[in-house]
């Protein structure tokens, strides 16, 4: 993981869960899942699946507008 | 002049074949005319020759060429054969050609036509997939794969031995958010991918998206390619017979492309199989322009019009792990 966060230059912090807390508390079945949640802890989208690009990052820029 | 003389009408001939060779690089229905013009040619050809070898004393008007051949091969040294004779000769050898050449294009294009109306019967199928692709410039090992496809397009894909053994995929046009669901055989298979079918994960090893498996993909592209390449007459068949493969009778073509004025085709030799009783390709090997092998597919185990059902290619199938 140490390494490939190097290769791509990520710099937003990333939750390890080998122990599928995360994965189970959502009701997660596929991967990749995409959650957004508002700043009032709410999750406000999901898409399930690639794809979906163009919608989600208009959603993130309505959330963050809020 | 003397050849003018004894074969006036094979004369006048010699232009409607040129006008008719020239109608060979036309639209199908100008070529099958020109077709039939330099078959007739050829025939008349044949029999005009008597009259000019008998000239030369060579042969008797009621002789036959082929039951005399003998003769023919001891008397030839005595008096050769004259220019006129030498020259009906020369335009039979070149006319045996397109006669060979028309009856292979009606044989390949008929092929063809019979294994889309045998497909067009089919409404679902179960096979066992075989298939070997080049990706990223590397030739990948073989992969052996349960295939259930159900038209339009509804596919489940199990792979039943290494390397990929246990793996499943899950595509249903229209349903899943049209997403390619994988569940990855072994270790790996903790998580149901959800995958765009043409993105970048689905298409790390594959050449053809889940979209393109089967029968009816990889009819119409070789009808697609064999029937632009006899148009234009590009095509040059090496191969068409019969033989077996993988236990069953079949009929192999092979044949090489050879594009011109920019047109292109989806290799540059070909070899498939179609299978006799079936009327479908069972086994299809494409090569590019340096003759390597990029694509081999090959389906065995063929059982057409099962009866698949919805549970078939759902994910709530218990019998799958998705």
């Amino acid at each position: 993981m140490k390494d490939a966060v190097k290769r791509f230059g990520i710099l937003y912090p990333i939750a390890i869960d080998n122990s599928f807390t995360i994965w189970d508390s959502y009701n997660t079945r596929y991967w990749p899942t995409l959650l957004l949640i508002d700043k009032r802890g709410v999750v406000r989208y999901a898409h399930v699946g690639e794809g979906a690009y163009d919608l989600t990052e208009q959603t993130i820029l309505r959330l963050l507008g809020e | 002049m003397r050849f003018r003389q004894a074969c006036p009408e094979l004369c006048r001939r010699t232009q409607d074949e040129r006008l008719a060779w020239e109608a060979w690089a036309e639209p199908l229905s100008k070529r099958a005319q020109a077709e039939r013009i330099l078959r007739r040619s050829f025939r008349h050809m044949i029999l005009e020759m008597f009259p000019v070898i008998t000239k030369s004393g060579l042969l008797s008007r009621s002789d036959s060429p082929w039951s005399d051949a003998r003769r023919l091969r001891q008397e030839a040294p005595r008096r050769p054969l004259p220019l006129s004779g030498l020259f009906a000769f020369l335009c039979a050898a070149v006319l045996i050609s397109p006669a060979s050449g028309a009856d292979q294009r009606e044989r390949l294009l008929s092929l063809v036509t019979r294994m889309e109306s045998s497909y067009a019967r089919v409404s679902d199928y179960t096979v066992v997939f075989r298939k070997q692709e080049r990706v990223d410039g590397k030739l990948l090992s073989e992969e052996t794969i349960f295939l259930k496809f159900q038209k339009p397009l509804k596919v489940y894909m199990k792979w039943i031995e290494e390397p990929s053994k246990g793996t499943e995929a899950l595509y249903v046009d229209g349903s899943n958010g049209n997403k390619l669901l994988v569940h990855r055989g072994g270790i790996l298979g903790i998580l149901t991918l959800s995958l765009d079918p043409r993105g970048s994960l689905a298409m790390s090893r594959n050449r053809h998206p889940i979209t393109e498996v089967g029968f009816g993909y990889l009819i119409d592209g070789l009808q697609r390619n064999i029937r632009a390449a006899l148009l234009h007459g590009e095509l040059e068949v090496i191969r068409l017979a019969e033989e077996t493969f993988r236990g069953r009778s079949a009929t192999v073509v092979e044949a090489r492309f050879l594009p011109r004025m920019g047109r292109t085709y989806y290799a540059s030799r070909m070899v498939f199989h179609t299978d006799t009783e079936l009327q479908l390709p069972v086994g299809a090997a494409f090569y590019d322009e340096a003759d390597a092998l990029f694509e081999r597919y090959s389906y065995s185990d063929v059982k057409l019009n099962v009866g698949l059902t919805p549970l078939d290619f759902s994910r709530e199938n218990t019998a799958y792990r998705f």
